[in-house]
């Protein structure tokens, strides 16, 4: 029989206990009743407790068809950590990212009750092993990212803002800072050249060296262009790599550019009036 | 005048001698024989194990605090138990030999009216091979947290490995040295505690730090998981446990049992029948405990020690021994009055109790090594039960043998575990956590067995405040200082 699949915010879902009765005839049909389920749903993997049994048992369906039943596994050790991206039935619609182990070292007891000891070393099936345990202990596999991430993620599920990716983390300096950072020094110092026909006045500056800070200016003003361009393609990197990060979007970084671009020609024009003439 | 004898000093024997002696005040006797001349609140020996407290935080003497209260006080160890007296004598005794009070060597056989079997485990180091030195004490490879002196030992070797660690990597190793031990929550508090006060020493990236253990499930602890209420439902300890190791970034290795241990390495099987090896600069491994060895003799001199004890070495109680699978084990199992069946006059209490069975699933590797955690019986029930078995004595001794006995069995008990997870008063961590009953009742409650209501979980800086309290509390406690009675077990 189909069963009816516990989704988010259904929290029937944080409930766990082993099988203990291997002769208990209701679980040949709760498995019979998981495969159904799945086979309706087009699912590759199911959890009991999915489908509010609260049992330990994972169905996996294998690439050729063939149905894996695993009741109360449990992982002995592991190799290696990866970021897995995943979606799972309770949680539907969304893709999580997840910190998973590469490899596990399972044990696990078939529908009779005989243990059995199997290595999985596929990324992906070990992900998908590792998620259906999660809700094997009355969790679910929010329980095991970062807690802003899961924060996140439940107010996004709570319809009070977007999906947050698991990189998505706004960056409180970034590389692209060095270069507004060197190119504000630059356009202060250009700045001060204004003054030039000051001091000139004042302190009998040659024409000389008027002309080396003209020289300087002009240097500057290539320099911005060429910085505010490097900064253009930095930050589309980023955008990339930050995508809910309202300081890495397209439109701030513009409004930067724009910004220096124009008081940077704005100094420039000065400077050819003042220093150049 | 009724002459009460205690076998053993620590938390339960502690307690039914020192409750004993208040009950039945002068007009009856309360003798205590114990080989340690202190008593030590072993919880905290974690922290002399990290050079946290130093020994004299966690012991003190007992000769003065027994001569207060006026208990006798022996410091001697048990050799053997006579429940029908001897030839010409149907009074029952106990065979002592000293260790103290200037009397060491000397053997001695004492009369008993009641006897309360509280002797705790022997450390059986020598369950695997390398983890023992071959006279039952700790081996050269590996430290142990189980006694302060076996503390302060670790604590001095754990410093040379936080001073090496300054410039290169060093491996650690902590967890339990056999399939069959307890106590995982000793070892699980004191690999936090370690990777707390290394970070502490700014060295934690230059240590890999590894957990073994016999538990099939991360959390486990003896008792197939605890479960914590969560939105109305049971979440279990393995969620949590889980969760710390990935934040503290220690590497675990489970459902192992030790098989041997070399200088520096050692070799493990697991449930699967994986065999694998870990290399270590240091190791804390805890031993499989079993029965410190008590023999028992009949009137005519014949040996009768499997009568009393079970083939462990524990005493046997009123508990359920009947091997059965364990999808038939019961909650009814239990003792509840921790009276030998055969000898009336002798209880049982704290981990000196045969228990009827495992709490957490009975499992093995393929080639039939049972890898599963024993029992705990320590902590809280220990002295829960120590002071119920004094209150049946009580009962006995002062409206003789129809009197009703007192039952706490652990499968009708509560427990509150407090486990540390780094020591310090701004930055500490400890979980905190409640399960009711500590043996699951699947027939009371299906599924997990445990009632939802009393259960309780946190991890946080709070819980290891709550934990150090505990430290004064029950040192003052046991000190019998003004009050004592009111501070609960």
């Amino acid at each position: 029989m189909v069963k009816e699949l516990v989704v988010y915010p259904d929290d029937r879902i944080l409930l766990c206990s082993d099988v203990r009765d291997f002769k208990d005839e209701s679980l040949p049909r709760l498995l019979n009743d998981m495969k159904e389920t799945m086979e309706a749903n087009n699912l590759t993997a199911l959890s009991a407790i999915q489908v509010a049994h609260p049992f330990n048992i994972v169905i996996i369906k294998k690439e050729n068809g063939e149905y894996w039943e695993l009741i109360n596994p449990r992982i002995l050790s592991r190799e290696g950590n990866f970021i897995s991206k995943e979606k799972t039935s309770y949680y539907p619609d969304i893709e999580l990212e997840v910190p998973r182990y590469e490899k596990i070292q399972l044990l696990y007891e078939d529908r009779n009750g005989k243990s059995h000891g199997i290595k999985v070393e596929d990324k992906e099936l070990s992900a998908t092993i590792q998620r259906k345990l999660d809700y094997l202990s009355g969790g679910t596999p929010l329980d095991k990212v970062d807690k802003n991430y899961r924060e996140q993620v439940l107010q996004a599920l709570a319809g009070k803002g977007l999906m947050p990716y698991s990189t998505d983390v706004c960056p409180t300096f970034s590389n692209k800072d060095y270069i507004t950072s060197f190119l504000d020094k630059l356009l202060f110092f250009m700045g001060l050249s204004l003054l030039t026909p000051l001091f000139k006045k004042f302190f009998n500056w040659s024409n000389e060296t008027v002309a080396k800070i003209y020289t300087f200016d002009k240097f500057g003003y290539i320099a911005t262009i060429i910085l505010l361009i490097v900064y253009f393609i930095y930050a589309q990197y980023e955008a990339k790599k930050y995508r809910q990060c309202s300081s890495c979007q397209i439109g701030h970084q513009i409004g930067i550019m724009i910004k220096r671009f124009v008081i940077g020609t704005a100094i420039a024009v000065g400077a050819y009036f003042l220093l150049g003439t | 005048m009724a002459r009460l004898v205690v076998m053993g000093g620590g938390v339960s024997g502690h307690t039914a001698a020192t409750f004993a002696k208040k009950w039945l005040g002068n007009d009856h006797e309360v003798v205590v024989v114990t080989p340690n001349s202190n008593w030590n609140w072993i919880p905290s020996n974690i922290w002399v194990g990290v050079g946290q407290m130093k020994k004299e935080d966690v012991v003190f003497p007992l000769a003065p605090v027994y001569a207060k209260a006026g208990i006798d006080y022996r410091q001697a160890k048990a050799v053997s138990i006579h429940p029908e007296g001897k030839e010409g004598s149907d009074k029952p005794f106990i065979t002592i030999e000293y260790t103290g009070q200037g009397k060491e060597g000397q053997t001695e056989e004492l009369e008993y009216d009641y006897l309360i079997n509280a002797t705790g485990p022997k450390l059986n180091f020598d369950a695997t091979p390398g983890l023992g030195d071959g006279n039952g004490q700790l081996g050269p490879h590996t430290v142990s947290v189980c006694t302060a002196d076996h503390a302060v030992h670790a604590s001095s070797e754990l410093k040379k490995v936080f001073e090496k660690a300054k410039t290169e990597k060093q491996k650690i190793v902590v967890g339990t040295g056999h399939g069959m031990c307890t106590c995982q929550g000793a070892a699980f508090e004191y690999i936090f505690n370690i990777e707390h006060e290394a970070r502490k020493a700014g060295v934690r990236d230059n240590l890999d730090i590894q957990w073994i253990s016999n538990e099939s499930f991360l959390g486990d602890f003896g008792i197939g998981g605890l479960h914590i209420k969560r939105g109305g439902y049971a979440a279990s300890s393995k969620l949590f446990a889980e969760s710390l190791f990935v934040e503290r970034g220690v590497n675990w290795t489970i459902g192992a049992h030790v098989k041997k241990v070399e200088e520096g390495r050692l070799e493990y099987i697991q449930l699967d029948g994986t065999e694998g090896e870990m290399e270590f600069d240091f190791a804390m491994l805890i031993p499989p405990f079993a029965g410190v060895g008590l023999k028992a003799y009949g009137k005519d001199g014949s040996d009768i020690t499997d009568t009393i004890f079970a083939p462990n070495g524990f005493l046997k109680v009123d508990a359920d021994y009947t091997p059965k699978p364990y999808e038939e084990w019961k909650a009814s199992d239990w003792p509840r009055t921790y009276q030998n069946p055969t000898y009336k006059n002798i209880f049982a209490c704290g981990i000196a109790f045969a228990p009827p069975h495992l709490i957490s699933k009975p499992m093995s590797a393929p080639d039939g090594t049972p890898i599963n955690p024993t029992p705990p019986r320590t902590g809280m029930p220990s002295g829960i039960i120590g002071k119920t078995v004094a209150k049946s004595i009580v009962d006995l001794i002062k409206h003789g043998e129809g009197a009703k006995l007192h039952e706490a069995s652990m499968a009708e008990m509560g427990a509150a575990c407090v486990a540390s997870a780094g020591k310090g008063f701004k930055d500490g961590t400890a979980a905190a956590l409640t399960v009711y009953p500590v043996v699951p009742d699947f027939e009371k409650y299906p599924g997990i067995g445990r009632d939802l209501d009393y259960t309780f979980g946190e991890i946080g800086l709070a819980g290891h405040w709550i934990k150090h309290i505990l430290h004064y509390m029950f040192i003052y406690k046991a000190q019998l200082k003004p009050g004592w009675t009111l501070i609960p077990e």
